[in-house]
């Protein structure tokens, strides 16, 4: 069920007039989890399951580490429900990879036996319902976070269909106090805001520009570097406002019912920095794994090399949370090696010239931006095409531009490469804007009604004509 | 009224506002954590219900601008199906008297001449060459119905590609091109809906059926067009575009390729390859049925021309596939007033522009084969 059918429009609404009904928090919040469990059997009912075991697992885990004190026996509660969640996310979602992989070894040395690789079909938001219901164990064994006794509560926290299959990753500590006050009904404008600017960007720019992206990474061989570069850029963007829409449209709704979560995007390309970078995109995914991987790993505590390893080993394995192919571990790997050599060279300046660092100039900031942007660019790559032989092609096409500019024959239909770039233009445009100004919403809502009215007109009449011909699925529910 | 206040509504009871949890909520002693209480989405000013008021109107405002407007825009914005427009416009012109018919796709706009074709028959009737890119045999079949009663002879010209199976869930007709004729001003009588539903299944029957409002909202596909058709006419300088789109005669377009453009395209191809196990499907062979029905209902003569294939475009499609064209040709099932020419093999390779486009050259022996093979009207 996307965001933006009919189907969820009804489901939405029936949702409203059920919570109109019934205003206790109790009922409401019954009411929230039963619709939140409706909502993920729209897509396969029999996951429901895997969701309610890991939703029973880890409720009881927590309620028990709540009364263990022996450190051990506490050590191994909690290493008994990680080991059960991992195995769990690692049979569906990398079964698959790692016995293809086998497979195709065996095949090249000649030992291929009779079985071909395993599909396992993938059960939608596994990858980010199963890292919430992590944090919330991890923090419990912490005891940074009193285990809940309400199994409503935990179970809402699980499966709360805004945030339920793509994100943002919200951890118990933020979710489960919200719950303790009323769940409300309430359209602010900011709710509103944020779930029609999460719509634009989905609907209006992602849908709109994949279709270049999709047709030119289906056989790079054809296409010249013109091509892949205006492939690339559009995919950077629609990637950005999928991702990024989603999580507005999710934040919105979640606003509706009353609670705040953090923020997931923070315009990440105008990130200065690998680190810059993810402290802007992601958020709520690179904080769990700073919180839940990378320090507990060691983080900086054991020396240089030991943190570069455990930057290194941290990004690895986000890359391969993102998706069952080699080609993510290669994506997380190229961010390990952005983020390590960033904190190289931060470590050789420090031991060359102190600690002290100059204030950025105008230029420098533009120029570190753009240089980071071509960067995250060619980092898309890898995660966009899971086949090795069309990376690298893409890749080279890239980076050694081949100066030919014959579009004559790109057709049209759906490649409407000027539409695309038009829309790349505006998507740059409105982002550096919003950049610059820190948010448009603070401007749309300081101006006079006249231009308030006008802008809705103008939004209202490009969701009409930009609506994509066909609905695509959230890239990130893959995920 | 305080500014928290008014900054939630309810239709039932006034909600307690929204704050973020108090930052102790957040903290992980000892830990390097973000500043998550100063990274939330802030209550910035455009709130309240008054806002909510006119910015939901105004957006619909905005989309019922946008369709009230649409089907004007639509007959004004340049695409790649503003042919489509030209061709039905040709056919409703009063005083328009052609006799014969061409059909096809832009294999048969490159390929056939009317004017020669028309010098080439006795009496020399008017011939319009009314195929369009991408035409297919099921697009052809809708202009049947509104074709003007002077026409006697319906020639189509058929290629191997457009003869391939449709998506099993797929129309046989481009939605885009079944839009473009809707809003062109085409409606589809029942016989024809039943005609292209039977034959080619319910995913052509919805397609046909849907209502004015979905054939409204999907003309967005046009606009989504515009641009690129209006830089990239500006950009190509092609002498033929203005005739692709208006020619009613001869509106070849396409220039010579270089040999290694030419290569480049088939290999883009996958040939040669052999035999993959092509045949003519059976929409195909129905629908060329239909087609024969529906012509000798009306009293004019169908002639189904198997377009010229280039040599290595022939090992690609294989003996088999051949094979079926040359038995439907032979064939004498399709009853009295049809008839079809297989024309696969009638050009060398020297006699193409590209891959599958006829040259000149290839264009005037094309329409000449087509003209021998209408004994009817001779």
């Amino acid at each position: 069920m996307l965001f933006y059918t009919q189907t969820f429009l009804i489901f939405f609404i029936v949702l409203l007039l059920f919570l109109f009904a019934f205003s206790g928090q109790t009922s409401r919040k019954l009411i929230l989890l039963i619709a939140s469990w409706i909502f993920y059997m729209w897509w396969n009912a029999a996951f429901i399951l895997l969701l309610l075991f890991s939703t029973v697992l880890d409720y009881v885990v927590g309620l028990l580490l709540g009364r263990e004190t022996r450190p051990r026996q506490r050590k191994m509660l909690l290493a008994f429900s990680i080991t059960i969640q991992l195995g769990l996310l690692g049979y569906f979602k990398y079964a698959g990879l790692f016995s293809r992989t086998t497979f195709n070894l065996l095949q090249d040395i000649g030992l291929s036996g009779p079985h071909a690789a395993w599909q396992v079909l993938l059960p939608v938001g596994i990858s980010f319902y199963t890292f919430q219901t992590m944090s919330y164990t991890i923090d419990v064994y912490r005891e940074k976070l009193q285990p809940t006794r309400s199994f409503l509560d935990f179970a809402l926290f699980i499966a709360f269909f805004p945030h339920l299959v793509a994100g943002p990753i919200i951890r118990a500590a933020v979710f489960l106090p919200q719950l303790k006050r009323r769940i409300i009904v309430s359209f602010d404008a900011y709710a509103v805001y944020l779930i029609l600017r999460g719509m634009a960007k989905k609907v209006l720019i992602a849908d709109n520009i994949s279709s270049f992206p999709n047709a030119v990474f289906a056989d790079p061989s054809r296409f010249t570097s013109v091509a892949i570069w205006v492939a690339v850029v559009a995919f950077a963007v629609q990637i950005y406002c999928d991702f990024s829409g989603y999580s507005d449209i999710a934040i919105g709704i979640l606003r509706v019912f009353g609670f705040q979560v953090p923020l997931n995007f923070d315009r990440p390309y105008f990130a200065r920095s690998p680190s810059d970078f993810w402290r802007r995109w992601h958020i709520s995914l690179s904080t769990w794994l700073r919180e839940y991987l990378y320090i507990p790993l060691g983080g900086n505590r054991h020396g240089r090399l030991r943190s570069y390893l455990n930057l290194m080993a941290t990004m690895l394995i986000g890359g391969l949370w993102h998706g069952a192919s080699w080609t993510f571990v290669v994506w997380g790997g190229l961010h390990g090696l952005l983020l390590v050599g960033q904190r190289v060279y931060r470590d050789v300046r420090t031991k060359l010239f102190g600690a002290r660092e100059k204030p950025e100039s105008l230029v420098t900031k533009v120029l570190l931006t753009l240089a980071m942007q071509y960067v995250i660019l060619i980092t898309w790559i890898p995660f966009r095409l899971h086949n090795f032989d069309d990376m690298v092609t893409v890749l080279q096409k890239f980076v050694f531009f081949d100066f030919q500019f014959d579009l004559a024959n790109r057709g049209l239909n759906d490649l409407t490469i000027v539409t695309i770039v038009l829309l790349i233009l505006a998507f740059l445009a409105v982002h550096t804007y919003s950049h610059l100004t820190r948010g448009l919403d603070e401007k749309l809502a300081l101006a006079p009604v006249g231009w308030q009215v006008s802008v809705c007109v103008f939004a209202g009449f490009a969701f009409y004509v930009l609506w994509p011909l066909r609905n695509a699925p959230f890239i990130y529910f893959q995920f | 009224m305080s500014a928290q206040s008014r900054l939630r509504w309810s239709p039932f009871k006034r909600p307690e506002a929204i704050e973020p949890p108090p930052p102790s909520e957040f903290s992980h002693d000892g830990l390097p954590t973000y500043d998550l209480d100063q990274r939330f989405y802030p209550d910035r000013r455009i709130v309240g219900l008054h806002i909510l008021a006119y910015v939901i109107p105004s957006i619909l405002l905005g989309a019922l601008l946008a369709y009230s407007l649409a089907p004007s825009i639509f007959r004004r914005v340049p695409t790649d199906l503003t042919r489509t427009r030209v061709l039905l416009d040709a056919l409703h012109k009063p005083g328009a008297r052609p006799e014969v018919a061409v059909l096809g796709s832009s294999i048969a706009m490159n390929g056939v001449d009317a004017r020669r074709l028309r010098s080439d028959l006795p009496g020399q009737p008017l011939v319009y060459n009314l195929s369009s890119p991408q035409q297919s045999l099921a697009e052809s079949l809708l202009y049947y119905q509104n074709l003007p009663s002077s026409v006697k002879v319906v020639v189509d010209v058929v290629i191997t590609e457009t003869l391939q199976p449709p998506h099993p869930h797929s129309p046989c007709i481009d939605p885009n091109t079944f839009n473009a004729f809707y809003m062109y001003g085409y409606r589809p009588k029942p016989s024809t809906v039943q005609t292209l539903s039977t034959d080619c299944g319910r995913p052509t029957h919805d397609l046909l059926t849907e209502s004015r409002l979905e054939q409204t909202f999907n003309s967005r596909w046009a606009l989504h067009q515009w641009a690129d058709s209006v830089v990239f006419r500006k950009i190509q300088k092609n002498a033929g575009a203005n005739r692709v789109v208006n020619d009613l005669y001869f509106p070849a377009f396409l220039p010579q390729v270089t040999p290694a453009q030419q290569e480049v395209q088939f290999r883009q191809f996958n040939t040669p390859a052999p035999d993959v196990g092509y045949s003519l499907s059976p929409e195909n062979r129905a629908l060329i049925r239909s087609a024969a029905e529906i012509n000798a209902r009306a009293g004019r003569r169908f002639v189904v021309v198997f377009a010229p294939l280039h040599p290595r475009m022939q090992r690609f499609y294989g003996p088999k596939y051949l094979a079926d064209l040359q038995r439907l040709a032979t064939s004498s099932d399709l009853g009295p007033n049809t008839s079809v020419v297989d024309l696969t093999t009638l050009l060398s390779a020297d006699q193409f522009v590209d891959r599958l486009h006829a040259n000149a050259d290839g264009a005037s022996r094309l329409t000449d084969a087509i003209a021998a093979g209408l004994p009817g009207v001779r």
